[in-house]
């Protein structure tokens, strides 16, 4: 009986309590599920806050997103879209998620993942941005705001989010998006006439410059327009375009950018309508001169420089091709330019097998006028910016005046609108009448924002001048000027000199001798001579000093000129406290190379300071080397 | 003599005070320790252990009188647990984020010695009101033990003091703040002085008593 009230009681509360538990979790399952299902699509339900725990998040994989930047798209009947699309940031790949309401307003969005610049491209994850997201109409949302500085990322978003839209509107809403095909067959018709007959000629013509078609368009009875297909590389990548030119009048009706790789906010302005409208019209001469307006605002002068070198040479292929201008060939053109910067009908004569080349010059040509030479051209070559093609200029020197006569550039493929423009019109001028000194000490003009390439033609300029110098004005390059001294100075190597005098001259040049001076006394005869020299100290501070010799070769006086931060480090040896300033010569060190003779110096080395020894090292090294000099030099006569 | 029967606000105020569970029967160790990092879990585990501690007394108490004594335990542990799972399964549902702090604790409630301990001492012998007021005055002890312990880590350790959700008041910057006594080995320090500063207090009052 006891155990079956155990029994019958430990049931009946089990019962109970499982009553009690089954429905308190039917009433909590369902609100628990809701928050858990919420908390793994946070996001989600940020963007689409319509969205409910028993909404399928199933992403609908039966879409072609190519040429969309999106990942993917949740179609939450009844309630929205939620599209995941990402783009390329200015340092990162931005992901990001938009959610669409069935009425075309945008209900949200958020950044999932970015790694640009804090404070600047990074600013795209705030809430301020996304802030702004909510209620806007897909299909304007140029009220949303970016952040100045940060054009890459956020005209990335812009662009990637109006993608989208059109994949939105021509997936869901029914909106019949014109293929790029039907884009480009409406463009032709907007840039000619309306119901022009467009038909490919491409055939007929040797394609140049970057053309890829050529179409004419009829207008039923004749053919009144040419329309030329045209690709360039611009900063990013691939610019093509179509242009249109009046057949009679041949200038240019109108242009559309058809594909734009460019960085978006940058480069990629040039696709802008408001850019565009300025060829409606636009004569033959401004499109050949690049005499184009850039968007307000916009700095991307590789972009337009790029496109006004396709723009010249399409010009250029329309005129040979419907204007029967005879276009020169390059090496007419070459001829042409060497006349126009010597002299009318110069005989022009390659002489490179008489020289030796060296420094980028690669042929020597002499100018005669018909009776006597009158200049010389040096066809050269030096590496601009652009590292794989070198920049090829040919410069000419007057004979009589040695000064320069004229400056073209031959082939270039640096960067267009920045160093390219050393092949301009405009940049060869100053160097029509260019003197030699100015030459040599590198006084032409820079071409801002490239520095590199003008530096790189400074240089290639010294080396030509320097050539010419040597082969035509039988200069000896390469040796300076004895420096001179002051005789206080030299007084304090040689007391008991009065005179002195440089005969440096009768010598062999060394870098490390400034200057030689032979002392006389008073009776002019010669005391000695002392040695004006500079070394490198530590931190490639330069020393200066007079190191004297009587002349007998016994040393008598060092004499340092000049104290540098390395000297002080040697504050600690002898006498020298550091304190003032050329009182290093208190130095008991120096005396190692007083009163001794050259030969000791070289066979019996000094000691180098502990703590100093680049410096006294130096120093060691350069005394030797003078004593070495005085003796294979035979100074004075004696060694 | 027969002992004088306690009245309700005796046995109330017992449990609140003279034998709070935290400081003076050191019972509940476990999420005493655990839970005391922040005043808002404090508040939240004391918020359950009152749900749990009053029902069960009360459940307890109603069937003392039908309960064989050799199935005792076990009935008092299926009510226990039976409780605890509903009190987890309304927090999940609508307090997730504390829940979710309690953690592990909030299921542990159910080895809490302080509700065993109370079902067995106290409601198997007692009526159901008065031991919903021990189970109230208890769970109100062990209530006001953990928070003033987590009022002290909170505020010294961290700064601020968090009463519910975005409610929280940030008093002492980052530089004065005694970051140990957020991690594991402050729970002890905390609770060790206050314990013997509590201790100081009735060892004082006793000797008075003695004298007198």
């Amino acid at each position: 009986m006891k155990h079956i009230t155990i029994v019958v009681t430990l049931s009946i509360v089990v019962l109970v309590a499982s009553v009690m538990v089954f429905f308190v979790e039917a009433w909590t399952t369902p609100i628990i599920d809701d928050y858990n299902f919420e908390q793994a699509n946070l996001a989600k339900f940020e963007v689409l806050p319509l969205l409910e725990g028993s909404d399928s998040l199933e992403a609908d994989l039966s879409y072609d997103f190519t040429g969309t930047s999106i990942t993917e798209v949740i179609v939450i009947p009844g309630k929205g879209y939620i599209y995941t699309a990402e783009f390329q940031g200015f340092q990162s790949i931005i992901t990001y998620m938009v959610g669409f309401d069935t009425n075309g307003n945008i209900t949200g969005y958020k950044t999932l993942i970015q790694g640009d610049t804090p404070g600047l491209g990074a600013e795209i994850a705030k809430d301020w941005y996304k802030d702004q997201f909510p209620g806007v109409s897909i299909n304007d949302f140029s009220e949303i705001d970016g952040l100045v500085g940060a054009t890459i990322t956020f005209g990335g978003s812009a662009a990637s989010l109006s993608k989208v839209v059109d994949f939105h509107n021509s997936t869901f809403e029914g909106v019949v998006l014109e293929t790029p095909a039907e884009k480009l067959a409406r463009w032709k018709k907007e840039i000619t006439i309306d119901n022009a007959v467009i038909t490919d000629v491409s055939g007929d013509y040797t394609l140049s410059g970057g053309i890829s078609r050529i179409e004419f368009a009829n207008d039923g009875s004749k053919d009144v327009a040419v329309i030329y297909t045209v690709d360039f590389e611009g900063y990013a990548g691939i610019v093509e375009y179509i242009i249109a030119l009046d057949l009679v009048t041949n200038d240019v009706i109108g242009l559309r950018i058809v594909t734009n790789e460019e960085t978006a906010g940058i480069g990629s302005v040039i696709s802008e309508e408001s850019f565009q409208t300025q060829f409606d019209a636009m004569l033959q001469i401004d499109a050949l001169n690049g005499n184009i307006d850039e968007v307000a605002g916009s700095s991307a002068p590789i972009t337009y420089g790029a496109l006004k070198g396709s723009l010249t040479e399409l010009i250029n292929f329309h005129k040979s091709a419907f204007e029967g201008e005879v276009i020169e060939t390059f090496n007419e053109k070459i001829l042409r330019w060497k006349n126009e910067i010597t002299v009318d009908n110069a005989i022009i004569t390659d002489v490179s097998l008489d020289y030796t080349l060296t420094d980028g010059i690669y042929k020597v040509e002499l100018v005669n006028n018909g009776s006597t030479d009158v200049a010389v051209i040096y066809t050269t070559e030096f590496i601009g910016y652009n590292p794989s093609e070198t920049v090829v200029y040919f410069i000419a020197f007057d004979l009589v005046t040695n000064d320069i006569i004229g400056f073209r550039v031959m082939y270039q493929s640096e960067t267009p609108g920045l160093g390219a423009k050393i092949a301009d019109d405009s940049y060869f001028v100053q160097f029509d009448d260019l003197l030699q000194a100015d030459a040599l000490a590198g006084n032409i003009d820079d071409l801002a924002g490239a520095t590199i390439t003008t530096g790189g033609l400074k240089t290639s300029l010294v080396d030509v001048v320097n050539f010419h110098k040597v082969e035509f004005q039988g200069e000896v390059i390469g040796i300076p000027d004895p420096v001179e001294m002051s005789d206080a100075n030299l007084l304090l190597a040689l007391p008991d000199a009065v005179t002195f005098t440089s005969v440096y001259g009768d010598y062999t040049y060394l870098e490390d001798i400034l200057n030689i001076y032979e002392a006389k006394n008073a009776a002019d005869e010669v005391v000695g001579y002392i040695y004006y020299g500079h070394v490198k100290g530590y931190g490639a501070d330069n020393i200066e000093f007079l190191f004297s010799t009587d002349k007998v070769t016994n040393t008598v006086e060092i004499v340092i000129l000049n104290d540098t931060q390395s000297w002080d480090l040697a504050d600690e040896y002898a006498n020298y406290d550091g304190s003032a300033g050329l009182d290093f010569n208190t130095s008991t060190w120096l005396e190692n190379f007083e009163g001794t003779t050259l030969q000791m110096l070289l066979t019996t080395p000094v000691d180098t300071v502990a703590g100093v020894s680049t410096t006294t090292g130096a120093m060691i090294s350069v005394i030797e080397t003078i004593a070495q000099y005085h003796t294979d030099e035979s100074i004075g006569g004696g060694n | 003599m027969p002992r004088r029967e306690k009245s309700i606000r005796e046995i109330f105020s017992n449990g609140l005070l003279k034998q709070n569970p935290t400081f003076v029967q050191f019972l509940g160790m476990c999420p005493t320790l655990a839970v005391t990092k922040s005043v808002e879990s404090a508040l939240g585990m004391g918020a359950g252990v009152i749900f749990v501690l009053v029902l069960s007394n009360i459940a307890v108490s109603l069937v003392r009188n039908y309960v064989p004594k050799e199935v005792r335990i076990p009935i008092y542990i299926v009510i226990i647990a039976s409780l605890v799972t509903v009190l987890e399964m309304i927090m999940k549902a609508f307090v997730p984020d504390l829940a979710a702090s309690l953690g592990t604790f909030l299921s542990l409630i159910v080895v809490n010695c302080l509700i065993l301990g109370r079902a067995e001492a106290f409601a198997s012998k007692n009526g159901p009101l008065k031991s919903a007021a021990d189970g109230l005055g208890m769970a109100l002890g062990f209530t006001g033990g953990i928070v003033l312990i987590a009022f002290f880590r909170e505020l010294l350790g961290a700064g601020s003091i968090t009463i519910w959700g975005s409610l929280k008041l940030d008093l002492i910057p980052e530089l004065y703040q005694v970051n140990i006594l957020v991690q594991s080995a402050g729970a002890f320090l905390v609770f060790g002085i206050l314990v013997s500063q509590i201790n100081k207090y009735r060892m004082n009052k006793a000797d008075r008593n003695e004298e007198v």
